[in-house]
């Protein structure tokens, strides 16, 4: 089953894995263990936590589901 | 107040407006009536069973079953954070072990409140089976949570070990 990463890649194959690191990323994907917080784009509990991506616009949770 | 010494057939007691508050017996062992230290909040804790997590996603770790919590601190049923009741500093201890060796970057990461604050332990580009690393953080004593995460960059979703010795999340008050 594809994660929320993978799904986001789809979505968006010019960003690459530096963009979702803890120390150079501008990403930020968590799991609290819990369904995620309301309005968030998510795959299970997987959910975009922080978007500063300078040139990549987020993606919906239309587009994920639709990858 | 009163303050009195007090010869007994192994050694003396210390008297403090009449009652005992120390013995010491004809070694000099001394024996306090009460703790000489008081309860602090400390707990350890760790997971029963393999948690999935996916790659390129900082992901609670549910560490569900305590060794010990002293002062009723850690919830390890619903939320897995530590709200410790007492304010001051706190050192944490987090390790996260995979259930076998994967080529990739793994990180553990203690967070306050719900957001990051330390990434404390990393390994880069290297067979990985487990990561730790400890933090030392002030707590209010009432709202303060915190919580150990992990983050990997292995191919895909891995899983967490279950073996008591290798994962474990554990904090204790070191100063007020």
């Amino acid at each position: 089953m594809a994660t929320l990463y993978d799904k986001i890649l789809l979505a968006r194959p010019n960003l690459t894995v530096d963009d979702f690191y803890p120390d150079t990323g501008t990403i930020v994907l968590q799991n609290d263990a819990t369904t995620p917080p309301a309005g968030k784009v998510a795959v299970g509990n997987d959910y975009i936590h922080t978007w500063n991506h300078a040139t990549e616009t987020q993606p919906t949770q239309a587009e994920i589901d639709g990858v | 107040m009163t303050i009195s010494i007090k010869p007994t057939a192994t050694g003396s007691t210390i008297e403090q407006d009449g009652s005992t508050i120390l013995t010491v017996d004809g070694s000099g062992n001394i024996t306090p009536s009460n703790q000489l230290y008081p309860k602090v909040p400390a707990f350890s804790a760790y997971v029963s069973s393999n948690q999935s997590v996916a790659h390129n996603t900082f992901t609670k770790i549910t560490y569900d079953i305590e060794h010990f919590d002293t002062n009723s601190n850690y919830d390890h049923t619903t939320n897995y954070r530590f709200t410790p009741t007492v304010a001051g500093y706190y050192q944490f201890n987090i390790r996260a072990e995979l259930t076998t060796d994967y080529l990739g970057d793994v990180y553990v990461a203690l967070f306050k409140n719900g957001s990051r604050i330390h990434v404390v332990g990393s390994r880069q580009d290297q067979e990985n089976q487990g990561v730790g690393g400890s933090a030392l953080v002030y707590a209010n004593g009432s709202t303060d949570y915190f919580e150990g995460y992990m983050f990997h960059t292995i191919g895909s979703s891995v899983n967490t070990s279950n073996y008591a010795q290798g994962s474990h999340f554990q904090g204790f008050l070191v100063s007020v």
